[in-house]
């Protein structure tokens, strides 16, 4: 069965980069430009894997996991952000309500893109970082 | 000091984070025994690692000694996913 993947973010250049690094891989890859967006689509669609940046207008990164959460407990989402502290200020709240996340450090190139959702995607859930081989 | 020495990288505290961590430890037991360290490390309270250590996303397992260092990105919510995990990151220092 297709894997679904969600990339929910404001900026066009990201989402595109996501989409390119995907292509090829079989994986269905959906965007949403805001985080309104993304819920919308979250609720009509079922994804393996939720890509998700911090810093968006109207709802924020934050706001929108704690939705996604209460949709679906299970899917794995990536938090995307530069890793500032006053960033992190937001997840720590979040993390205090014990909602589940993880974290992917921007900017992340395609190669790191496709080596997270490889290893998210597919057995045995795991795989080598740098060198980029499967066991 | 044991020779294994092995860094957890997590996103936070959470339960789930905290379930990695067990899965982890599980793991490793049931491959090496206790010979091993495992230190889990949260990035919102250490980003700053993140740049030191290469580590762009959580979970990232490495191992550090002994020598050389290997980092997997693993799903470790599982018992399973965690000793595939750990698997791979033994893998150079195993004797077949």
């Amino acid at each position: 069965m297709k894997k679904n993947v969600l990339v929910i973010d404001d900026d066009a250049v990201i989402r595109k980069s996501f989409t390119l690094a995907l292509e090829d891989t079989g994986y269905q890859v959906d965007t949403a430009e805001s985080g309104e967006k993304g819920l919308e689509m979250q609720k009509n669609a079922r994804y393996d894997l939720i890509f998700l940046d911090l810093n968006m207008p109207g709802l924020d990164g934050t706001q929108v996991l704690q939705e996604i959460r209460k949709l679906d407990d299970r899917v794995p989402v990536y938090v995307v952000t530069a890793f500032y502290q006053q960033f992190f200020d937001r997840l720590r709240a979040i993390e205090k309500e014990g909602i589940k996340f993880e974290l992917l450090k921007k900017p992340v190139d395609g190669e790191r893109i496709l080596l997270l959702t490889k290893s998210v995607l597919e057995n045995p859930g795991c795989i080598r970082q740098e060198e980029d081989k499967d066991e | 000091m044991n020779e294994l020495r092995i860094y957890l990288f997590l996103s936070s505290e959470t339960p789930h984070s905290l379930m990695c961590v067990k899965n982890t430890r599980l793991a490793l037991e049931e491959r090496v025994g206790g010979q091993f360290d495992l230190e889990p490390v949260s990035l919102l309270d250490h980003p700053e690692l993140s740049e030191e250590r290469d580590i762009f996303v959580t979970p990232t397992l490495e191992r550090t000694s002994p020598h050389p260092s290997v980092k997997i990105i693993a799903d470790l919510s599982s018992i399973r996913s965690a000793s595939a995990a750990v698997r791979l990151l033994l893998n150079d220092n195993e004797k077949k």
